[in-house]
């Protein structure tokens, strides 16, 4: 279970006091969150709960386990396997991906050098959040997704943030990987993966299932990626998340003039309000993206509310 | 009257030999020294290295040093990369309990041990290049150290040695 595999990378007092939580709460917890001084908190599926040193939850901050310096520091010693050096990037871009594919939101103290961020010293804060895959959540839109002969059709997903669309394109992308016997065949995939968020890679393996046909990017840039990924690694399908300005757009409208098909996603809640930011505009006069789906949380993170043919 | 000539003569060697061997040690150690912060300034160069170019993560490079070091500073890395990997330890707290091992099988002075321990407490918990910083700095006093190591090397080796000879015989004499 994740909350069990994200608990090899938390070391000392701090561990002994998760490892008693109850294992009914463990099911339910999203997140884990250290933050020195304040008391140990978990974010349930039903909201904040706190954690006493005898691992009992509570709803009151006071009754807490107070997170110690010493807590912060093995714990950031123990996720980086005492080498803050191999992520210092990672650690400047404020997150950290462990094995299971779990993401470590970090805070601290930043040193700043010419208006840039140089390094981060005391790494107090830690937000754990739990990895939790859904092979198959794509399914219901897959079939919009590709022609009758089965290619796949450039596809942007719309969403506000913490609607689970990266969920989605990784799960898209990995039935493309794998095909689908008489409704599309294998593709050849490759994921840009600025962030480390589809692929989870760590130490040079994806932790997510992403296909056996995938090549992953992990930690390019996108607009570096996506034109190494167009000359050196001909994919059918380019994945790539969080499209953020001119840039990542010319990017893609290369890779789509090149014959690649295109999935990326987008922060947004519709198409209208999409055209309007940077990068919108020359997305839309395009006409790359052939289908459009929509996420919002209405019903609960990944709640299809279209898809939109284009 | 033989039997009493023979065991005193026995014990008069026994005295000369152990007197004469602990100014070799003695020596020895002063010879050792030298050597033993050569190979670790070649091994932290390494590591400088390693860091460097991010070409591996601390546990690992450690052992890459305890493969390519000369023994017994081998060693030192070793401790230290098998601290790391039971998990709950810091880099700083490895370091310490590795160097106070040392103690048992290499010759290091407080002064080298200090050097060690100083890098120990940074390694691993910062940015590349102020791990290079780091290390380049504990290569310099480990050069420094070992400059010294040598003249010492140079006067007292010999001297030690000689002395621990003199020093069995001068025992003798006053016994007999």
């Amino acid at each position: 279970m994740g909350y069990d595999q994200v608990l090899n990378y938390i070391v000392g007092a701090l561990r002994d006091t998760l490892g008693r939580v109850p294992r009914e709460i463990r099911a339910d917890v999203l997140e884990i969150r250290i933050r020195q001084a304040r008391p140990l908190a978990l974010v349930t599926v039903t909201g904040i709960l706190f954690v006493t040193a005898s691992g009992k939850p509570t709803t009151k901050p006071s009754e807490g386990y107070q997170v110690t310096l010493e807590d912060c520091r093995l714990t950031l010693q123990a996720m980086t396997r005492s080498s803050v050096y191999m992520v210092e990037d990672k650690l400047l871009q404020g997150f950290l991906t462990l094995p299971g594919g779990h993401r470590v939101g970090l805070a601290g103290t930043g040193y700043v050098e010419g208006g840039e961020l140089r390094a981060l010293r005391e790494v107090g804060q830690f937000n754990i959040r739990i990895a939790r895959q859904l092979p198959g959540v794509a399914t219901p839109v897959m079939p919009s997704l590709v022609e009758p002969d089965g290619r796949f059709l450039s596809t942007l997903v719309i969403s506000p943030p913490g609607c689970g669309k990266t969920t989605l394109i990784r799960d898209i992308a990995r039935q493309l990987s794998w095909g689908k016997s008489g409704f599309w065949p294998r593709h050849t995939v490759t994921i840009v993966d600025e962030r480390s968020e589809i692929a989870a890679t760590w130490q040079g393996e994806p932790q997510t299932d992403t296909g056996p046909c995938t090549d992953i990017l992990d930690g390019y840039p996108k607009t570096v990626g996506i034109l190494i990924a167009i000359r050196a690694l001909a994919p059918d399908v380019l994945v790539t998340d969080e499209l953020g300005g001119s840039a990542d757009v010319a990017a893609i409208i290369e890779a789509g003039a090149a014959g690649i098909a295109v999935l990326a996603s987008i922060h947004g809640d519709s198409w209208e309000n999409v055209q309007k930011r940077p990068g919108g505009k020359e997305l839309a006069q395009s006409h790359l993206f052939r289908r459009l789906v929509v996420l919002s949380q209405r019903q609960g993170p990944g709640t299809l509310e279209k898809v939109l043919l284009l | 009257m033989n039997e009493l000539l023979f065991f005193r003569a026995v014990l008069c060697l026994v005295i000369i030999g152990g007197s004469g061997f602990t100014g070799w040690v003695l020596g020895w150690s002063i010879r050792e020294r030298p050597r033993q912060l050569a190979s670790l300034q070649v091994a932290l160069s390494r590591l400088e290295t390693e860091i460097g170019y991010s070409m591996a993560f601390l546990p690992e490079a450690l052992l890459e040093l305890a493969r390519i070091t000369l023994p017994p500073v081998n060693r030192l890395f070793a401790d230290v990369a098998g601290l790391l990997k039971q998990g709950d330890m810091s880099s700083e707290a490895a370091w310490k309990q590795a160097v106070n091992r040392a103690r048992q099988y290499l010759v290091l002075t407080w002064d080298d041990e200090q050097i060690l321990l100083g890098l120990g407490g940074s390694l691993g918990i910062s940015h590349r290049e102020d791990q290079t910083r780091h290390l380049l700095l504990a290569r310099e006093r480990l050069r420094q150290q070992e400059v010294a190591a040598e003249t010492a090397k140079r006067q007292l080796a010999r001297l030690y040695n000689a002395l621990g000879w003199a020093a069995g015989m001068a025992l003798v004499l006053m016994l007999a």
